[in-house]
């Protein structure tokens, strides 16, 4: 049972306001009319997501507050209950690794995982992650399918392991003989 | 034709009286104009026709200055003369127009045309339809343009008689007959057809018995259809050769798509691959980010998890549990107040409180089944990102080819389109086609039929003369019309075949001498061969000729060759008179007629501006060349001795010129 100090923010709407909201909507447009696509399917992809990048590059950023906000439903939380909670976990073993000892780090993610500040932390990532991701895919060369394909391949790359950078000098070799479409 | 003087008095930019004269001395036959670019030596050209035929090129004849100066009321008058030798008969030809001013609009009077005629210094002045008749006898209008030969007309005249429409141009062909001296025995002829046809009528009109008239009316009636079937006959030789030539032309456009069909194919069939690649293209392009957005966090954390990976090695000395006991076992101890070694448990004593510890860790509060299950999951999720990241590479592998294969397919099919542009045409090639030989084929048929119709009426006509011969013996009067209409046409076919035979000799002369001047422009490399309607047609055996034939100055030289023959020619009929053809050729006009020539060198290169120089002198009595003042020094040097007057047009402004003798 969740005490008065806790808070699950994937039970209720999420709601990004502001200019994390114009970030989400960017995210999740279209950006190619030929092919219909997106970088982010709906919202909750890039929920998910934000919160790894932003627990990877230790980047946190505070909910900005008014105006008309972009929703993730409480539903999709429910379809995706398994991962956020493996994520929500994740984030909170790796996450303030200067701050505190793994032992806490692990604690807090299996015996205190629901308390309000572990949902709190989650929501720093997840809003810092947003804004790298954003600034990775959005800069002003991005007009054409090409350079989102480039700043996606470019973002991949900074995750990446030794062996996945052997195999993408090949790729590249491949995609750069051939002109944009 | 020698001309003497030009004077010209108020046109365009020559104001006030001016005047040219020409040399006259048959060994410095040559006169040359000289002035800088639109000084006035086109002009001077377009004064000839003025003067001849009432027209120019240009809407206003009158000075610019002298047009803005007129006030109401003001009367203008301009007025140029041509003064020449025709035919020994002296000639004076005057022009003149006369232009009024009322309120701010200027009113041109129709010009009027004067022409005195000088026989022995006793002037004749001609006016009117008169004066207009004598002037088109000296120079015909479609004349005119192959003896003033204008700079850019040169040109046309050249590339008109190449291409074969000047012979298209009936008056044209008249023309030049009329310079080869048919033009006379052509109208004689004409004359003998129709007093034969008097002849005819007469002795139908003598004709008392009734079965003789009927075949006097026959043969009438029989000699109409025949002339009917000639005209029409003519007219079939036309049409039929422009379908020949039509059907010709569209089967050639034809064999020209003969693999377009297959290639229209090809190109369906890659229009339809291209559509397929494109929509794969689009299928990857979707996916790439697709998958991305569903399945690239799991790559993504792919860091963290090692990081939790190296969080869970302490993963002991969190979980400090007492294997085999739980905390349900705790709290027994703790209900019971007594622990497993003995000692009894109070909540004050210190046990108590370490006891309560272990039941937060001992299962179920234990986090080992929750990390273990974690790990699990981590494994799960490692896999899943390095499956995510080998497709994603795949994908953009595909989608670099997929890319390539566009390029490719787009570029083939750009080229086979372009190659059957005009595909659509070709149906109705193939219908144009079959109706011209449809058409070609009825001609010819119809030919048929007509000249056995001929023959038949000539057959009918041959029987009835004969019919009627018997019966004229019994009639004096119409006996000797008959004798006479005989006669007249004995005289007929004899003209018609002698004027054949002689028009035939001249073409052939007449292609010699053009053959003549061209070996002296271009080595006999190129020839030329006449048609039947005078079209030059350009013979060229010589590749290197051929382009440097092409390379510009041809038409002048074309142009030249003609006229130059022409004159020629006509030289030659003059200097044969009073032998066997006297009686004949003594009515035709033999005249050599001068050329004046505005800037007919500027296209030529060194060798044809020598060979201009060699040859033109040679053809004619009288030279009159307008040339700027580039060419002139080159032109005097290469005439150097013949050049017997010299002018200059000097540009005062842009509306005033002044001509100058000498430099």
């Amino acid at each position: 049972m969740i005490s008065k100090q806790e808070k699950n923010i994937f039970l209720d709407d999420y709601t990004f306001y502001g200019n994390q909201k114009d970030m989400v909507v960017a995210l999740t447009s279209v950006i190619d009319k030929d092919s219909q696509s997106k970088i982010f399917k709906i919202n909750i992809d890039l929920f998910m997501c934000s919160a790894i990048v932003g627990c990877f590059y230790n980047k946190k950023a505070k909910p900005c507050k008014g105006g008309k906000g972009t929703k993730i439903l409480s539903g999709q939380f429910t379809n995706h209950s398994d991962e956020l909670d493996f994520i929500l976990r994740l984030v909170l073993i790796t996450g303030d690794k200067d701050k505190l000892e793994k032992s806490d780090r692990l604690n807090r993610a299996f015996r205190h995982k629901d308390e309000k500040e572990n949902y709190d932390l989650f929501e720093l990532y997840m809003l810092g992650g947003l804004e790298i991701i954003y600034n990775n895919f959005f800069n002003s060369n991005s007009i054409y399918y090409d350079q989102f394909l480039i700043n996606l391949n470019n973002f991949m790359e900074k995750f990446k392991n030794e062996k996945d950078v052997n195999d993408d000098a090949k790729i590249n070799e491949i995609i750069s003989s051939a002109d944009f479409f | 034709m020698n001309l003497n003087y030009l004077e010209i008095y108020n046109f365009r930019q020559f104001l006030g009286t001016q005047r040219i004269e020409f040399s006259n001395d048959p060994e410095k036959k040559v006169t040359i104009v000289i002035g800088e670019s639109s000084a006035g030596k086109t002009t001077i050209i377009q004064i000839f026709k003025w003067i001849f035929y009432g027209k120019c090129n240009y809407k206003i004849i009158m000075n610019e200055t002298q047009k803005s100066e007129m006030e109401s009321g003001d009367t203008a008058r301009v007025e140029c003369k041509v003064n020449f030798i025709f035919n020994k008969i002296e000639y004076n030809i005057k022009r003149s127009q006369v232009f009024n001013k009322f309120s701010t609009k200027i009113n041109a009077a129709d010009s009027v045309l004067v022409v005195d005629v000088i026989v022995d210094g006793i002037s004749k002045q001609l006016t009117g339809r008169e004066a207009m008749n004598r002037v088109r006898e000296i120079i015909h209008e479609d004349l005119f343009p192959y003896f003033f030969l204008e700079g850019e007309s040169l040109n046309k005249v050249g590339k008109e008689m190449a291409s074969g429409k000047s012979g298209n141009n009936s008056q044209f062909a008249q023309a030049v007959k009329g310079l080869l001296g048919f033009n006379y025995l052509s109208n004689t002829t004409k004359d003998l057809k129709t007093i034969s046809k008097e002849y005819e009528r007469e002795i139908e009109k003598n004709t008392t018995n009734t079965q003789q008239q009927q075949l006097m009316t026959k043969v009438i009636e029989e000699k109409e259809s025949i002339e009917k079937y000639e005209e029409r006959l003519k007219t079939i030789k036309k049409e039929s050769e422009y379908n020949f030539e039509k059907s010709q032309e569209m089967s050639e456009k034809i064999v020209k798509f003969a693999d377009a069909e297959e290639k229209e194919l090809k190109s369906r069939a890659l229009a339809n691959e291209l559509n397929r690649i494109t929509s794969d293209l689009m299928e990857e392009r979707k996916t790439l980010f697709s998958d991305f957005s569903t399945k690239g966090y799991m790559y993504l954390m792919n860091s963290l998890l090692n990081d939790a990976d190296d969080a869970f090695s302490d993963e002991k000395e969190i979980d400090k549990g007492i294997p085999g006991i739980n905390a349900k076992a705790i709290k027994f101890l703790l209900a019971n107040g007594e622990c497993l070694c003995g000692k009894k448990l109070t909540k004050d004593c210190p046990e108590w409180g370490k006891l309560e510890k272990l039941i937060e860790i001992l299962p179920p509060k234990s986090i080992g089944y929750d990390i273990k299950a974690f790990k699990g999951l981590s494994f799960s999720m490692k896999d899943n990102g390095e499956k995510y990241y080998e497709n994603y590479k795949k994908s953009r592998k595909r989608l670099g080819q997929l890319k390539n294969d566009y390029k490719n397919k787009k570029n083939e099919l750009d080229i086979i389109n372009e190659a059957i542009t005009g595909l659509d045409e070709v149906s109705e090639y193939k219908k144009l086609a079959l109706l011209y030989k449809k058409k070609y084929a009825d001609l010819l048929n119809e030919s048929g039929t007509i000249k056995e119709r001929i023959a038949m009426a000539e057959n009918l006509i041959e029987a009835s003369n004969k019919e009627l011969d018997k019966y004229s013996i019994s009639n004096v009067k119409v006996a000797k019309l008959t004798k006479f209409k005989l006669y007249c046409d004995h005289i007929y076919g004899g003209l018609v075949s002698y004027c054949d035979n002689e028009e035939n000799l001249k073409k052939k002369e007449l292609k010699n001498e053009i053959n003549i001047i061209f070996d002296k422009f271009y080595n006999e490399k190129i020839s030329i061969d006449l048609d039947e309607d005078y079209n030059i047609q350009i013979i060229t055996n010589d590749n290197e000729c051929s382009e440097d034939f092409s390379s510009g100055g041809q038409e002048v030289v074309i142009a030249l060759a003609f006229i130059g023959a022409i004159i020629k020619l006509n030289g030659k009929i003059k200097s044969s008179k009073d032998t066997k053809n006297e009686i004949i050729e003594a009515e035709f006009i033999n005249e050599i007629y001068p050329l004046i020539m505005d800037a007919p060198t500027s296209n030529f290169g060194m060798r044809q501006m020598k060979s201009f120089c060699q040859v033109m002198p040679e053809v004619t009595n009288q030279i009159i060349v307008f040339i700027n003042d580039k060419d002139g020094p080159v032109l005097e040097d290469n005439m150097m001795g013949i050049i017997g007057k010299k002018w200059t047009i000097k540009k005062l402004d842009s509306y005033h010129a002044k001509i100058e003798e000498g430099n």
